[in-house]
């Protein structure tokens, strides 16, 4: 059986497709964490960076935890050859440098949202997740950490 | 702020409906200064006038500028005998009067018009001292605008020489008919053409005495404030385009004080801020001068100026007040370190709210690359950030559009521009991006559009450079 070639529309309005990638400015910086070694609560993580199981001096607890993970994030983010705030970017890409420090990576997870990293912002713990990632972008004037 | 009817003196000499200029008119009567009143015709300008002169006692003239003759002022001129001139006094010269009213003032001629600013100004005729003159009143109504043709406009109504307007320490606009209540519209048609009462015209010369005694100590509790508050309007005005002369400064210094003054009188507890957005209100000589007075942006600079005249003299948020670009407010926001973050915030996101594409863009990418962004609160950080974005991240555009489209005609303007920039030059990844982001988004609608972007982009960053050096 023959089939009828379809034939061209010719009532559709003719088309251009524009297809563009601009350029990259500054830098990227890569910020995931490594596969835990335990579960990544306060204690978890605090143990993961000390390389020992964390005891709190006092009654052991949660909050505890958390205020000491908070802390040791702050006092961090302020020793950080980053700018102060940057652009979270949605990709990476083949030349950017990803960090390997965990404690920075840790720093920066927890002091970014989707859009901005922000160093002097109250660490969020709950955005330290295994999967997680962050790319800055890093202007020029501040160069790549 | 406002007084009722009842307690109102205007009310109680039969001047109905006045209540919102009573302290500008009891103020000008306390200092002494010339008034000028704005209204159309029958709102009960000339009424007033003749009432308050009437309450006073005062031995006054009433000239029709329109149909005025400078003889009609000094009377006949005559050889003194001694080589000069002397003028025959008339019942209707100006001599021995108390107040004079210069009656459809905008009507007048031109030349007539300029012997009648020394009266109003340094109450001198022939370069002669009026010694008795107090009050100099005159009256117009609404000056034909050019810009705005309308029928019922007063074609008549010249705008006035802004020097004379100028002259004029009040200028206010009187309430119109449809301006007043039920109850005020009969009140004005029962008690037109009563006679003044004894007892409000004492009313009246009570409270004259009791505001010029309060002036002293009103000068001096509040000079100092009001000399920053007049720096600070008149600043904000001229950015609003609104043009102040020193002259028109030094007025409504001593304004404010004569209208808080004469509020005092009536209101003891009256705010000294009230007392300065109602004088302000009608110290612009621009309506006289038929030029447009935005009410809005006059309050607008009344209650930014009171604030900021409240102030510790090195308080950034003075001199922010005074930036009328919203790019460099929002940069100098950010670099004054004594600015709590949420201000700091609200400054910058005023900005972005107010600039136009690219130039909000170059604002971003100017608090990324200086730090500056770390003072925002996190929301307006974000904001920030989204805008960054766009030109630091790379941008793919992948689109099919109709040929012969707007949409391709936008693009192709964007091509031929990004292909005039140097590929090697450490902007052109940036302009790149702008114009690819700016056209995916959709806010670029026309070709015109490419270079509106790129060049509030590029003025920006200049402006971000100029400030960091």
């Amino acid at each position: 059986m023959n089939e009828t070639p379809l034939l061209h529309n010719m009532s559709a309005p003719a088309t251009t497709v524009i297809s563009h990638r601009a350029g990259q400015y500054g830098s990227r910086v890569v910020f995931a964490l490594p596969e835990a070694k335990g579960p990544l609560t306060p204690a978890g993580v605090l143990a993961w960076l000390d390389g020992r199981p964390w005891r709190s001096r006092f009654r052991a607890g949660v909050r505890k935890a958390e205020a000491a993970l908070r802390a040791r994030l702050d006092a961090h983010a302020r020793t950080l050859a980053l700018p102060p705030a940057a652009v979270v970017s949605e990709c990476a890409g083949k030349g950017d440098r990803e960090e390997h420090d965990l404690l920075t990576v840790l720093t920066v997870l927890a002091k970014s949202s989707g859009r901005v990293y922000l160093r002097d912002k109250e660490p969020n713990l709950a955005a330290i997740r295994p999967e997680r990632r962050v790319v800055l972008v890093i202007p020029p004037e501040w160069g790549a950490s | 702020m406002t007084q009722n009817g009842d307690s109102s003196l205007l009310a109680r000499l039969g001047v109905i409906g006045m209540e919102a200029i009573e302290p500008v008119v009891l103020g000008a009567l306390i200092g002494g200064e010339p008034l000028l009143l704005i209204g159309p015709h029958g709102t009960g300008k000339s009424y007033l006038l003749a009432r308050v002169a009437a309450a006073l006692g005062l031995e006054w003239r009433h000239y029709n500028a329109s149909l005025l003759n400078y003889d009609d002022l000094v009377g006949y001129p005559l050889p003194d005998g001694q080589g000069g001139l002397r003028f025959v006094r008339t019942p209707a010269s100006i001599w021995d009067a108390q107040a004079v009213f210069l009656d459809e003032i905008s009507r007048c001629r031109p030349d007539l018009q300029n012997k009648l600013f020394p009266i109003v100004h340094e109450r001198r005729v022939q370069g002669i001292l009026l010694e008795r003159l107090v009050y100099r009143w005159a009256a117009m109504n609404p000056p034909a605008r050019d810009d705005e043709p309308d029928a019922d406009a007063y074609r008549g109504s010249e705008p006035l020489d802004p020097a004379l307007a100028d002259r004029f320490a009040f200028v206010a606009e009187v309430p119109t008919w449809e301006g007043l209540g039920e109850r005020q519209q009969e009140q004005v048609i029962l008690r037109s053409g009563e006679d003044v009462s004894p007892a409000a015209a004492a009313q009246l010369l009570a409270a004259i005495e009791s505001g010029r005694a309060l002036l002293p100590e009103v000068d001096r509790a509040l000079r100092t404030q009001l000399a920053t508050y007049v720096r600070l309007v008149t600043a904000v005005l001229r950015h609003a385009g609104i043009e102040c002369s020193p002259r028109r400064a030094a007025t409504l210094l001593r304004n404010v004080v004569v209208v808080h003054a004469a509020r005092l009188v009536r209101e003891p507890a009256a705010d000294p801020g009230d007392s300065a957005c109602v004088a302000l209100g009608s110290s612009l000589p621009h309506r006289a001068a038929g030029l447009p007075v935005d009410g809005l942006k006059v309050l607008a600079a009344h209650r930014e100026a009171w604030k900021a005249a409240g102030l510790a003299p090195h308080d950034p948020r003075r001199f922010l007040l005074l930036e009328p670009d919203p790019f460099r407010r929002a940069l100098r926001a950010v670099g004054a370190e004594s600015l709590p973050p949420v201000e700091v915030s609200g400054v910058v996101a005023d900005a972005l709210a107010s600039l136009p594409a690219g130039a909000r863009h170059a604002l971003a990418a100017a608090l990324f690359e200086s730090g500056g962004a770390a003072r925002l609160v996190a929301a307006v950080a974000e904001q920030c950030a989204q805008l960054y974005a766009v030109v630091a991240a790379p941008q793919d555009v992948h689109e099919s559009v109709a040929s012969g489209s707007m949409r391709l005609g936008v693009w192709k303007r964007v091509v031929v521009t990004l292909a005039r920039h140097d590929p090697a030059a450490p902007e052109t990844p940036l302009v790149s991006n702008l114009l690819s982001g700016l056209f995916a988004a959709g806010e670029l609608a026309v070709p015109e559009d490419v270079e509106r972007a790129l060049g509030a982009w590029r003025r920006g960053r200049e402006t971000a450079r100029e400030l960091a050096a």
